[in-house]
């Protein structure tokens, strides 16, 4: 209850050997926040915080394998490993794909769980369980959900029509479609399956890198629906009630109530999911066909593969580049992040 | 229509009870209905897998035209598939390569984790809102950037095919250091005080109550890292060549890149016991892992 009289404001000047004493103990405080924060601040500065500088420091450097912490300095080649990116066609298609990457996963991902988390805060009964199934897929090993994936969807072979999709599309008449294995750009596929090639960037996302899509939004669909529920949930149900009372309809109340009270939890999640959906590896690498591969003509080969190909594959195209690659990524998503933060800030209502 | 700032969290948001509609009061079999589609979308390669992984070769890999498409979903189960899928690679030793790395991982996770956002949450000093921004910042960071720094000093260490190469670099984590300091931020500071009026020490008190008050988030913090660990592939994949310290996601992508014709019954078995042992986990504590991200998502 000392704290209380303190608090008041009115207080005695305090003496030297108070002022020392208080002085020293909070020394002695902040001694121990600086020993709590060493083993968790340690391991993140020499593994996580440190390494990005050293990257940068090894993409300036061309070899391939590493002879002890600093690169010998015969290895230095200076900007020579970004120029060599910017001629490097595989790298502008696995940067070409990574976008058309990102923004699948990142539009469907949230539209979706979205829509998913709408219905479930509609109902109470069953909503656990409904929520415990949803999420089921974001705990799963990626190989593992890769490896089936690459089983539902594979191509015709000599012996049949494939994988399960196939069957099923033979069921209703359909041809069976090449998915993991097809290079051929989705726009295409949809808009003139036998005409001539489209240029590039209009065919859109390979077919198979939709497939690998369909595989990372069906895993972090349980995540995204989950916030989504627990920012409709604190959404005060006054606010509907009154705005029924003026006659409200549906759609209005979605508009002018849910959207706007949504944005903060929308905009932590679009966040959340732009900084996984580049760095997103393991889904592309195991339906990858075959595993690790890079698809059918490179479309599949989003960035994250690019770089463990370039670093540790046969391919070997020195950990010099395959850290510039890094550095790229890295500057990719800080850039992302910083833009999404300057420009959606302001429009997030609390 | 102008939604006025009423503040949010207030006593009567009863979040229990629905909007009651986002579209008015009508029947709620649609919803349910297309919840239940969604969910069989969802569940759907699980039983998949689990249904080609009790065929024969020749039944999982044939559709012959004019038999009856929901014959494919009738297996004939062949339990024999998971003896012969465990045995084609050393599953056993994999197995316990991860059980390991991810207990050895989770548990230094929560000491790391638990220190370090106490201490962020409640004692004061200098430079503490600087580390700690930089620390969420390191999330943004995406890993593959550091992997090849990473593996250079993983080689110099001389950790290369060994344990720790495996295990320090992940042994804090700044999610979960997040996460913990958010629960240490609600704990009154009161509790504190009068600890330390008994005499206490910051270290005491965080073992004798800071901790067991903190039992749930630090049970979600712990799922969450062993998950992590269990599932994840490029790290493994990169600093481990010795089959016998190999890793059991690592151990799966071998078994399926290998150069004969794949024998997708196998594959699908190994696959079910790879991914069963963390979704056993899930379904007993499942309730900690959602809860730990609704409240992280709310934070925002």
């Amino acid at each position: 209850m000392g704290e209380v009289q303190q608090s008041a404001g009115a207080r005695a000047p305090d003496s030297r050997a108070l002022q020392r004493a208080r002085r020293g103990r909070r020394w002695r405080e902040a001694l121990t926040g600086y020993l709590f924060i060493l083993p968790a601040v340690t391991i993140l500065a020499v593994f996580h915080f440190f390494p990005i500088l050293y990257a940068l420091l090894l993409s300036l450097y061309e070899f391939s394998f590493p002879r002890g912490l600093i690169p010998l300095p015969e290895w230095f080649v200076g900007a020579q490993n970004y120029d060599r990116l910017l001629h490097d066609r595989v790298f502008g298609q696995a940067f070409a794909n990574t976008v058309w990457y990102a923004v699948g996963t990142i539009l469907a991902g949230l539209s979706i769980s979205l829509g998913l988390a709408l219905l479930l805060e509609r109902i109470v009964r069953g909503r656990t369980a409904f929520r415990t199934i949803y999420f089921l897929p974001y705990v799963t090993s990626l190989v593992v959900a890769g490896t089936v994936w690459q089983w539902i969807f594979r191509a015709p072979d000599g012996s049949g029509p494939g994988g399960l999709a196939n069957a099923l599309l033979q069921t209703l008449g359909l041809g069976p479609l090449r998915w993991l294995e097809e290079p051929r750009g989705l726009f295409q596929l949809i808009f003139a399956p036998s005409g001539p090639a489209w240029p590039g960037w209009a065919q859109g996302p390979s077919l198979a890198l939709v497939t690998i899509i369909a595989l990372a939004v069906w895993s972090v669909l349980g995540f995204n629906t989950i916030v989504f529920l627990a920012g409709l949930t604190n959404i005060p149900r006054e606010l509907y009630d009154a705005a029924r009372v003026d006659g409200a309809t549906g759609g209005q109340l979605f508009r002018h109530i849910t959207w706007p009270l949504l944005t903060p939890t929308t905009y932590f999640l679009l966040i959340v999911s732009t900084i996984g959906a580049f760095q997103s590896f393991t889904p592309v690498f195991s339906t990858s066909v075959p595993v690790g591969s890079g698809g059918p003509q490179n479309t599949t080969t989003v960035l994250t593969l690019y770089f463990y190909k370039a670093a540790f594959s046969y391919q070997n195209l020195g950990l010099g580049y395959a850290s510039a690659i890094a550095i790229v990524l890295f500057v990719l998503i800080l850039a992302l992040t910083i833009l999404q933060v300057r420009f959606l800030s302001r429009r997030v209502n609390y | 229509m102008r939604i006025v700032e009423t503040r949010a969290r207030t006593q009567t948001s009863r979040p229990d009870r629905p909007a009651g509609s986002l579209t008015g009061d009508r029947a709620q079999w649609p919803v349910y209905l297309a919840l239940s589609a969604g969910a069989l979308v969802v569940v759907f390669p699980f039983v998949w897998m689990l249904i080609t992984s009790l065929k024969t070769l020749e039944e999982a890999s044939g559709y012959p035209t004019g038999t009856a498409f929901w014959r494919v979903f009738i297996p004939s189960w062949q339990f024999g598939n998971y003896i012969e899928a465990w045995n084609a690679a050393p599953f056993g030793r994999y197995f316990l390569n991860t059980v390991l790395v991810a207990l050895a991982v989770t548990a230094c996770v929560l000491v790391t984790s638990t220190l370090a956002g106490y201490a962020f949450a409640a004692i004061p000093f200098p430079g503490k809102n600087a580390i700690f921004i930089l620390i969420l910042a390191t999330m943004m960071i995406p890993h593959e950037a550091g992997y090849i720094p990473n593996f250079v000093i993983v080689k110099t260490l001389g950790w290369y095919n060994q344990y720790p190469a495996l295990i320090i670099p992940w042994t804090a984590s700044a999610f979960n250091i997040f996460l913990l300091r958010q629960f240490f931020a609600s704990v009154p500071a009161d509790l504190w005080e009068s600890a330390q009026l008994d005499g206490a020490s910051r270290l005491r008190y965080l073992f004798q109550i800071g901790v067991p008050l903190a039992r749930p988030a630090l049970i979600t913090a712990g799922l969450f890292s062993f998950v992590g660990s269990w599932n994840s592939l490029l790290w493994p994949l990169i600093v481990i060549q010795d089959p016998q310290m190999q890793v059991v996601q690592v151990g799966l992508t071998n078994f399926v890149s290998a150069d004969r014709p794949t024998d997708w019954h196998l594959l699908m078995a190994a696959s079910a016991f790879t991914a069963l042992p963390i979704i056993a986990i899930y379904m007993v504590a499942q309730r900690y892992f959602v809860e730990g991200i609704a409240r992280s998502g709310i934070r925002g």
